[in-house]
């Protein structure tokens, strides 16, 4: 488990970034804060070096929290996102889903709960909360594409233990494999589903009737 | 023949006279309705404007007070007295939080345009649904997600209409029907209060939207005849052409 957490926020507002820096100094994993007002200026910091995770605002000047994420997505796969919004209507949480975020929060979330997230989105790829159900409960019940290709009796143990949000140390002493051939599972799982992270897992799984 | 030229002359006249004051009474009805649009677009845009103000900013400030709140609370001991003002504070700040989330959404609802007339009336409803009110939303027909400028009208109304209910009807009961059907949009709104009193509740700025969006909707809005004492019901006839 990663325990020398390093984090980067972006956000406009100077009182909210100042406040959350000082927070994340008291969580037990984070060793390190950088601060960014805006998407622009956090890549630029990413582009020096690389945080674990990133906590995004969605409304910020020049570049917004939406346009960031996708780039960090496409440029720096590894960092994790968790973005903390005012706007927490099903079709927004939906849409930033889609795009392959890894956590959402609301700006109305005590400390314990940042704190769960961040620890989530680093060791299980998502954090999965009320919002993240709320935008899904609507979800249709979809037939499998038939294009894709079929998921082995092992990859479908994977899927849902990974849904079941146990960290992959977790589902590695459960079935008995390493670490390494968790992840080659994983990538196969993703390459397969045509999806770009667990939280896509978790809304394919849903869709397609593999979790109860 | 002088008798005829003049009498024909004041009767060319006279018709010139009633079509030129017609021609006025159309060009100040024109008006009047261009003055009500601009009136109702400025009150839409406004509550856009002041909606995302109170997210963007208020909304963000509490937070960024929670946050340091949250810091403090995790850097020093409290107890006592200071502990119950502290947990009071952090509390005041949920509130406060929450407080801007509701005023928000009520001036504007989120996703309007993306959750439709429908979405958006059923979590009206359910936002209003409890406290000694119970409101209920039902739909019938074959309904689609209608997310146009006219839909958002038809929800204003419905919003105005459900706000009247819990501000002045002392009502336990509340229902919101929608009943759609190819070309009309059938709307009840309706309520076990104390009712109103036609005359004398109908001069209020409320009104004043709900008949001039109606107007504009082309829309029959109808007050049912319920004794007084008994509740009131309100339907609406709207015509969904275009609309699809």
């Amino acid at each position: 488990m990663q325990n020398k957490l390093k984090i980067f926020i972006a956000d406009d507002h100077t009182v909210v970034r100042k406040g959350m820096s000082r927070l994340l100094k008291t969580f037990k994993r984070v060793v390190e804060v950088q601060e960014a007002s805006n998407g622009k200026e956090l890549i630029q910091l990413i582009g020096k070096e690389q945080p674990d995770a990133v906590i995004l605002d969605v409304e910020m000047p020049v570049m917004g929290g939406l346009d960031a994420a996708r780039y960090l997505l496409e440029h720096f796969p590894d960092v994790k996102i968790l973005v903390l919004t005012m706007h927490t209507e099903d079709v927004f949480i939906s849409r930033l889903m889609d795009l392959g975020v890894h956590g959402f929060l609301s700006k109305a979330s005590g400390p314990e709960e940042v704190e769960n997230a961040l620890y989530a989105i680093v060791d299980k790829d998502f954090y999965k909360n009320n919002l993240v159900d709320n935008a899904l409960h609507n979800l249709k019940k979809q037939p499998l594409d038939p294009t894709l290709e079929k998921l082995s009796h092992r990859e479908v143990e994977v899927l849902v233990l990974i849904c079941q949000e146990h960290t992959p140390g977790e589902i590695s002493a459960r079935l008995n494999i390493s670490e390494k051939t968790f992840f080659n599972h994983r990538s196969s799982i993703i390459a397969k589903t045509a999806v770009r992270n667990n939280i896509g897992l978790y809304k394919f799984a849903l869709q397609h009737g593999f979790l109860a | 023949m002088l008798v005829v030229g003049i009498a024909t002359f004041i009767t060319l006249y006279q018709k010139r006279i009633l079509q030129e004051q017609e021609r006025k009474r159309l060009l100040e009805l024109e008006f009047q309705q261009k003055m009500i649009q601009t009136q109702l677009d400025t009150q839409e845009k406004d509550s856009i404007r002041i909606a995302a103000d109170l997210h963007d900013s208020l909304g963000s400030l509490l937070w960024g007070a929670k946050l340091n709140a949250a810091f403090m609370g995790r850097s020093f001991e409290m107890e006592g007295e200071v502990k119950e003002s502290y947990d009071a504070l952090v509390d005041i700040l949920d509130q406060s939080i929450h407080a801007v989330k509701r005023i928000a959404w009520e001036l504007t609802p989120e996703a309007f345009h993306h959750s439709g007339l429908s979405q958006s009336l059923a979590t009206l409803c359910a936002r209003f649904n409890g406290k000694g009110l119970r409101v209920e939303f039902n739909e019938a027909g074959e309904s689609f997600l209608w997310n146009d400028n006219r839909a958002l009208s038809v929800y204003r109304i419905i919003q105005e209409l459900v706000s009247n209910t819990i501000k002045h009807s002392e009502a336990s009961r509340l229902e919101v029907d929608l009943f759609w059907t190819p070309g009309i949009l059938f709307v009840k709104v309706s309520d076990n209060g104390k009712g109103f009193i036609l005359t004398e509740k109908r001069g209020g700025v409320g009104w004043w939207n709900i008949n001039h969006r109606s107007k504009q909707l082309k829309a029959l809005i109808e007050i049912g005849d319920i004794p007084m004492g008994q509740g009131s019901e309100i339907s609406l006839r709207i015509p969904l052409q275009h609309a699809k």
